[in-house]
C-alpha cells in the first residue's frame, strides 16, 4: 500500500507542476483530490489492512494529501499570475490619444488681477470692501476735498446722470462711506469699476480700481511707503520703484509711485515711454479737509490712502497691449488666462 | 505745458544734461510727458547779404544771385521772387544740413554751378509753410552762424503742471522751481525803465468786488514799427505760439515768462473814457479777438470802456478795441481775476485760452506790477517806446498777498515719520520763498492759493528732500479684518462653480445701447456714444453681445458668464443688484472623439437644469423650480427679474423656469426666444440662466446636521411607464413622494424615449424605486409587496400603463 501511495504521490506531483493552464490544474486537483480520486480509492482501501497498522497509514496519506493540495494552490496562484499578465498584453491601448476633454473654464484676467492684490493686501491686514458705481457729485467729489470749481475736476471726464448723480469716476468715494459709518482704525480696499469719458488704446470709458484706506490716531508716510513697498514687491518680486510728488487734492503730502518697467528692466521702451519707469500707484496722507468732511477731528486722526489700476497691473502682468480686449470677451483671448 | 529749455536758461543755470534735468524735474513733482529736439540736425546755414540778381539765361524761373558771407561771394541759383539785391538771407552753404536732414551740396541748376540754397522758414523746420525765401533783419550781422544767431536749436520739455501749481505755468516759474532744485541762483527778470509820467487820468471802477483784487492800466507810445526780435519770435515758436506783430508778440511773451496774462488795448478806444470791470448786461454780444462773437450774460465779468464791454475778463479781448498792425499807442493792462469764476465762464463759453487757463489756476498778484513793468521795459528797449507809470493802479482794500500757517516741526516730522532738524525742514522751506517766524510759515504770493493747511509743508519737505530718506515701515497695530461680505462670498462660490465647469468668465460695461434698453430710467447724459448711454438692468444685452461677438468669429459650443452689477430706479434711488448670468450655446463638453462623452450632447435646457441644482447645492442651498405659470408678477419684480416696462418675454414659453429657495424666486433659466435673438443677430440656440446674488444673499444657510445612513443593503425595482406627453414628470414624483412606503429611499429615471412603438402621443419613462431599510437586510417578499402597492396605486392614478 505504501507502495501505491508513493506512485500516486509522484504522479500527481508530475502533473502539478505540468499543468499549463488553470483549467488543466482544475482537472489535475479533481483527479488527485476529488470524490473519484486514487486518494479516495487508497482510503477505501485502508479498512483493508491491518488495524494496527491503520493509524499510522491514514496519517501518512493525510500527510501526502495535504502536501499536494499546498502544491496545487501554489501553482493555482502563480498560473493565474502569469495568464493575468498574458491577457493585459493583449488588451494594450494608445496611450498617446488624448484624455477625454473636460470642460475647462477661466477666470478673467481682471478678476484674477484683482484676486491678486486683495490676496497680497489681505495678508496685512486690510479687509475687502464693496462700493457703489453711481455716486452723489458729495462722495465722488465734495467730500474728497474737490470743490465744485476745482482745477482737479479736468483730471476726472465724468458721466453724468439723469438723475443728481455721476458715475464715480474714482473708488475713492468708498473712503467717504466707511468713514462715514465707523469709526478708527479703518483699514481696507474696495476694488471696484470706475467711468471716465475717455477711450483709447490705454483708455477705457470703464476701468478697474483698487482703493486703499487706513486711518488710525497716528499714521505717517513711513507707513505708507511700508505698505506700498511691500504690496509691490509681492506683486512683482523685488524690483526698483520710486515714489515722487504728486497731487491729489484728498491727500496731502502726495505722491505717485512707479516700477522700474517690467518690460526694459530700466532701459526705455514703448511700453514706458522710454523713460524706464511704470506708475502704477497714487497715494498719499488722507487730507485734513477729508476727515473734516466725514465729522473726523484732524487733530485726533491720521490716515493714508492709494489708488491702484487693475488693467494697469493686468497688462504688464500679462503682456496685453490694449485695453479693450478686455471689454471684447473674445475667447481666445478668455482662454489664455 | 511746453518750455523752452533756452528761455528756462535766461534765468537759471543748467549745467547738467537734459536727461539729468527731466530727472530732477520728475522727482520734484513735474512729471516731463515729451522732450522736443528743434533744430539739433541743422548745419552749416549762415547769414549772407545778396549782392546781385541776374536772369538764368536757361530758365525762365530760376535767377542766378551772388551772396556774400562778408569775406567771400557765393553764387547760388534760385527759384525765389521775393527777394532783392541787399537783403539778408539765411544761406545753406554746400556740406550743410536742413530740416528731415536734407543735405546741400554744390550742384548745377540748367548748367549754371549753384553753392548753396537760399532758405525759408520751412527749410529750417521752423514753419508749416512760408512765402518765399525769409528775409531777415538788417542788423543781423553778415557772415554769422545763423544756427547759433537765432537760437534755432532748442530743447522743449513738454510738462505736466499739476492743478495745484499754478505758478509754475510759467517760464519764470519753472525756473524759479528750478533754480531749488538745482540749487543755483535765480536771475532777476530786468525791468529797468525810463518812466515818463502818466499823460492822462483814467478813472477805474470795480463793480465786481468779488472778482477783481488788482487792477493795473499803463499807457505807451510811440512803439516803432519794427520786427520782433527774433530771440522773442524764437522762444514764442518753442513753446507754440505764433508771432503776428511786435505789440502783440510782446505780451503773450511776458505771459508766457511771467504767468500774468496781459491784455493791450488800442490806446485810441480807451483814452478819455472810462474804464470799470463790471458784470455783462444780459445777452449783450462781444466779437472777441478769435472773430467769434460771445454772448454774455449777467454771470460774465467784462472790462467795460464807457459802459461798452471791451474784453471778457480774464478769458479773451474784444475785437473792436484790439491793436492792428497801425497801432502805436496802447493801453497795457494786467489784472487779478477770482479762479473759480474765470472756471465758470470757461465752461460757459466752451473757451479755454493762455488767460485763462492762468488765471484759473490763480495768478499770482505780486506779478501783476512786475509784468507790466516788464512788458513795458521790452517795448521801449526794442521798439523805443515811451512808457508811462500807472496811470490805472486799483487795489482791492483788505487783499492780501501772503498767508500764513501755524505748524509744529514734530507735528511734520511725525506724519512723514522721520526726525528732521529744524534746519532740515527750514531749509527747503526757505529756499521755496517761505519765512518762517517761530510757530508761523508765511507763505509766498504764488503759493497762496495752494498752501493752506501744515501739511503742505510736510509735502514740500518731502518734494525737495525726496523720498528716499524716508523709512519704509510696516503699521503695527493689527486690525482684525471682518468676515468676507456674503454678497461677495456668493458671487466668489458660484464663480468658480462655473469657472470649475467649464464656463469662461466674462466682464463687460454696465451701459448698454437704448435699443436693448428695457427703460430708461438711468441715463447718461454725456454719454461717448450712444450705444453705451443707458444703465443697465441686468447682465443680458451685454453677454448676448459677446455671444454675437463670439459666434460670428467661429467660436462655438460657448459658455460663459458674468457676476456683476444691474442698475435701477427705486423711489428715485439708485439701486443695483448682483446678478451672475451665463449662456450656453451647443455642447456642454464639446465635441469629444470618445462616443461615451460626446453623448451628453444635446438637451441645453436640461444641462442648465442640472448645473444650477448643482452649483446651488454646492453653495449650500437647496435649489426648487417653479414653472412660469405659478409665479406671481410682484415676486418676479422683487428679485429684479422683472422690470418696469418690461413686456418682452425672452424664453420660449414651455422653455422657461424660475428657480426658488425656501419659497423665494432667486433666478430663472430657460432657451432664449429666437424673436428676441434676432435683435442681436444670432441663430444658434442659446440656453440662458440668471440668478440674484443679491437676493440668495439674504437667505439663511441651515449648518448640516449629520443623519445615520442604513448599513444594510439595499433593492432595486424597476418600472417602464408609458405615459401621455402631457403628463408631466413633476405630477407622478408629486404622487409618489406623498404614497411612498417606509422603505422607499429613493426614486430616479433611468430612461427616457419616444417611438411610432408607443404612439407618438407617449412617451415611456424607465422609473428606478430604490428600496432598503436601516435595521435589517430586506427580504424579496417585503420589497415586492411595498413595490406592487405603489405601482398599482400609480397606475391607477394616472390610469397608466407599463411596457
Amino acid at each position: 500500500m505504501k507502495t501505491q501511495l508513493e506512485s500516486i504521490q509522484k504522479f500527481s506531483h508530475d502533473s502539478i507542476l505540468g499543468a499549463k493552464t488553470s483549467i488543466d490544474l482544475d482537472l489535475v486537483k479533481s483527479r488527485t483530490l476529488g470524490k473519484s480520486s486514487d486518494f479516495n480509492g487508497l482510503m477505501k482501501m485502508l479498512a483493508t489492512i491491518p488495524k494496527e497498522e491503520r493509524p499510522e497509514m491514514g496519517k501518512l496519506i493525510n500527510t501526502v494529501k495535504n502536501e499536494l493540495e499546498i502544491l496545487i494552490n501554489k501553482k493555482q496562484k502563480d498560473l493565474l499570475k502569469s495568464e493575468r499578465e498574458s491577457s493585459l498584453a493583449t488588451q494594450k491601448i494608445d496611450s498617446s490619444l488624448p484624455g477625454v476633454e473636460f470642460p475647462v473654464g477661466t477666470k478673467h484676467p481682471i478678476t484674477q488681477t484683482i484676486e491678486r492684490i486683495t490676496e497680497i493686501l489681505g495678508r496685512i491686514g486690510f479687509d475687502t470692501k464693496e462700493g457703489t458705481e453711481i455716486e452723489t457729485d458729495f462722495y465722488n467729489f465734495e467730500a474728497l476735498n474737490i470743490k465744485e470749481d476745482h482745477p482737479a475736476r479736468d483730471m476726472h471726464d465724468t458721466f453724468y446722470l439723469n438723475t443728481d448723480h455721476v458715475l464715480r469716476t474714482h473708488t475713492s468715494p468708498a473712503q467717504i462711506h466707511e468713514m462715514e459709518s465707523n469709526s478708527p482704525p479703518i483699514k481696507i480696499i474696495v476694488p471696484g469699476q470706475v467711468f471716465r469719458c475717455d477711450s483709447d488704446v490705454t483708455h477705457s470709458p470703464v476701468f478697474h480700481q483698487i482703493e486703499g484706506l487706513y486711518v488710525n490716531k497716528k499714521v505717517s508716510f513711513a507707513e505708507l511707503k511700508g505698505t506700498l513697498s511691500f504690496f509691490i514687491n509681492e506683486l512683482f518680486g523685488t524690483t526698483p520703484i520710486r515714489f515722487r510728488p504728486s497731487y491729489f487734492p484728498f491727500t496731502e503730502p502726495s505722491s505717485e509711485i512707479d516700477v522700474q518697467c517690467v518690460m526694459c528692466q530700466g532701459k526705455g521702451c514703448n511700453v514706458c515711454g522710454h523713460t524706464g519707469w511704470l506708475e502704477i500707484l497714487g497715494a498719499g496722507m488722507v487730507n485734513r479737509e477729508v476727515f473734516k468732511s466725514v465729522g473726523y477731528n484732524p487733530d485726533e486722526v491720521q490716515g493714508f490712502a492709494f489708488g491702484v489700476g487693475v488693467e494697469r497691473i493686468a497688462m504688464l502682468m500679462h503682456g496685453i497691449n490694449d485695453i479693450r480686449l478686455f471689454y471684447e470677451n473674445d475667447r481666445r483671448f478668455l482662454e489664455q488666462f | 505745458m511746453k518750455f523752452s529749455l533756452n528761455w528756462l536758461k535766461e534765468y537759471v543755470t543748467i549745467s547738467i544734461t537734459t536727461e539729468e534735468l527731466v530727472n530732477k524735474l520728475v522727482m520734484a513733482g513735474h512729471e516731463v510727458e515729451e522732450i522736443i529736439e528743434l533744430g539739433h540736425e541743422l548745419k552749416n546755414v549762415i547769414a549772407g547779404k545778396i549782392i546781385s540778381i541776374e536772369k538764368h539765361p536757361d530758365a525762365d524761373k530760376l535767377v542766378i544771385t551772388q551772396i556774400s558771407d562778408g569775406t567771400t561771394d557765393h553764387q547760388i541759383v534760385t527759384g525765389a521772387n521775393n527777394i532783392n539785391v541787399g537783403d539778408i538771407v539765411p544761406v545753406a552753404i554746400p556740406g550743410a544740413v536742413l530740416h528731415k536732414g536734407f543735405k546741400i551740396k554744390a550742384s548745377k541748376l540748367r548748367g549754371v554751378p549753384s553753392n548753396g540754397m537760399l532758405c525759408s522758414e520751412t527749410e529750417l523746420g521752423l514753419a508749416e509753410s512760408s512765402n518765399g525765401i525769409w528775409i531777415l533783419d538788417k542788423e543781423t550781422p553778415v557772415g554769422v552762424d545763423f544756427i547759433a544767431y537765432a537760437s534755432i536749436q532748442d530743447t522743449i520739455l513738454d510738462v505736466s503742471i499739476l492743478p495745484n501749481r499754478g505758478d509754475c505755468q510759467s517760464v519764470y516759474g519753472l525756473a524759479r522751481e528750478l533754480s531749488v532744485v538745482l540749487n543755483t541762483p535765480l536771475k532777476k527778470l530786468e525791468t529797468t525803465l525810463t518812466l515818463t509820467d502818466s499823460s492822462s487820468t483814467l478813472s477805474f471802477s470795480n463793480e465786481g468786488k468779488e472778482f477783481c483784487d488788482r487792477y493795473t492800466g499803463r499807457i505807451i507810445r510811440n512803439i516803432k514799427k519794427v520786427d520782433t526780435p527774433l530771440k522773442i519770435k524764437r522762444f514764442l515758436q518753442g513753446m507754440g505760439v505764433g508771432s503776428i506783430n511786435m505789440v502783440v508778440d510782446i505780451t503773450n511773451y511776458v505771459l508766457l515768462e511771467t504767468g500774468q496774462p496781459l491784455h493791450a488795448f488800442d490806446l485810441s478806444h480807451v483814452n478819455g473814457h472810462d474804464v470799470s470791470c463790471k458784470k455783462a448786461n444780459a445777452k449783450e454780444k462781444i466779437t472777441g479777438l478769435d472773430s467769434k462773437t460771445y454772448e454774455l450774460s449777467t454771470e460774465d465779468y467784462v472790462i467795460a470802456i464807457n459802459g461798452k464791454a471791451q474784453a471778457v475778463a480774464g478769458l479773451i479781448g474784444g475785437n473792436e478795441s484790439s491793436v492792428n498792425e497801425s497801432t502805436a499807442d496802447i493801453f497795457l493792462e494786467a489784472a487779478n481775476f477770482f479762479p473759480v469764476s474765470i472756471r465758470k465762464a470757461q465752461q460757459r463759453h466752451g473757451l479755454r485760452t493762455e488767460s485763462s487757463i492762468r488765471f484759473e489756476k490763480g495768478t499770482d498778484i505780486e506779478a501783476v506790477e512786475r509784468a507790466s513793468e516788464r512788458a513795458a521795459h521790452l517795448y521801449q528797449k526794442y521798439a523805443g517806446a515811451v512808457v508811462e507809470s500807472l496811470t490805472i493802479d486799483y487795489k482791492k482794500e483788505g487783499v492780501s498777498s501772503s498767508s500764513s500757517i501755524k505748524f509744529a516741526y514734530k507735528d511734520i516730522n511725525q506724519l512723514i515719520g522721520l526726525n528732521l532738524s529744524n534746519q532740515d525742514i527750514d531749509n527747503p522751506l526757505i529756499k521755496l520763498g517761505f519765512e518762517i517766524e517761530n510757530d508761523r510759515v508765511f507763505v509766498p504770493s504764488w503759493r497762496v492759493r495752494d498752501c493752506i493747511d501744515w501739511p503742505c509743508l510736510a509735502e514740500e519737505v518731502l518734494r525737495i528732500n525726496g523720498f528716499d530718506g524716508v523709512p519704509s515701515v510696516l503699521p503695527l497695530e493689527t486690525v482684525i479684518p471682518s468676515k468676507k461680505e456674503r454678497k461677495r462670498e456668493l458671487r466668489d462660490l458660484i464663480s468658480d462653480f462655473m469657472i470649475s465647469n467649464g464656463f469662461n468668465q466674462v466682464v463687460s460695461f454696465p451701459m448698454i445701447s437704448p435699443k436693448v434698453a428695457v427703460n430708461q430710467d438711468l441715463v447718461i447724459k454725456n454719454p461717448i456714444s450712444l450705444e453705451a448711454s443707458v444703465m443697465r438692468v441686468d447682465i443680458q444685452p451685454e453677454l448676448l453681445r459677446i455671444t454675437e461677438h463670439n459666434l460670428k468669429r467661429q467660436q462655438e459650443n460657448l459658455k460663459l458668464f458674468e457676476v456683476g452689477k444691474g442698475f435701477s430706479l427705486v423711489n428715485n434711488q439708485p439701486k443695483d443688484t448682483v446678478f451672475c448670468e451665463g449662456i450656453c450655446t451647443g455642447a456642454l463638453f464639446g465635441k469629444s472623439y470618445q462616443k461615451n462623452v460626446s453623448k451628453i450632447k444635446g438637451d441645453d435646457y436640461f444641462i442648465i437644469k442640472g448645473l444650477l441644482l448643482a452649483c446651488l447645492k454646492q453653495t449650500g442651498f437647496n435649489l426648487e423650480f417653479l414653472s412660469e405659470e405659478d409665479v406671481d408678477e410682484s415676486e418676479l419684480i422683487e428679485s429684479s427679474l422683472k422690470n418696469k416696462g418690461d413686456d418682452s418675454n425672452s424664453y420660449i414659453p414651455g422653455k422657461h423656469t424660475y428657480l426658488t429657495v425656501n419659497k423665494k424666486v432667486i433666478g430663472e433659466f430657460g432657451i432664449l426666444h429666437p424673436n428676441f435673438l434676432d435683435t442681436y443677430d444670432i441663430s444658434d440656440e442659446v440656453a440662458y440662466f440668471k440668478l440674484n446674488i443679491s437676493v440668495l444673499a439674504k437667505l439663511n444657510v441651515e449648518v448640516a446636521t449629520y443623519r445615520p445612513f442604513s448599513k444594510f443593503p439595499s433593492t432595486r425595482r424597476d418600472i417602464a411607464l408609458v405615459i401621455p406627453k402631457s403628463l408631466a414628470f413633476e405630477k407622478i414624483e408629486r404622487f409618489v413622494e406623498s404614497n411612498k412606503p417606509r422603505t422607499l429611499k429613493k426614486t430616479f429615471i433611468f430612461d427616457v424615449f419616444e417611438s411610432e412603438k408607443i404612439g407618438s402621443e407617449n412617451r415611456s419613462l424607465g422609473l428606478a424605486f430604490v428600496y432598503q431599510n436601516d435595521k435589517k437586510t430586506l427580504e424579496d417578499k417585503d420589497v415586492n409587496r411595498a413595490h406592487d402597492k405603489l405601482s398599482e396605486k400609480l397606475l391607477k392614478e394616472f390610469n397608466l400603463s407599463t411596457r
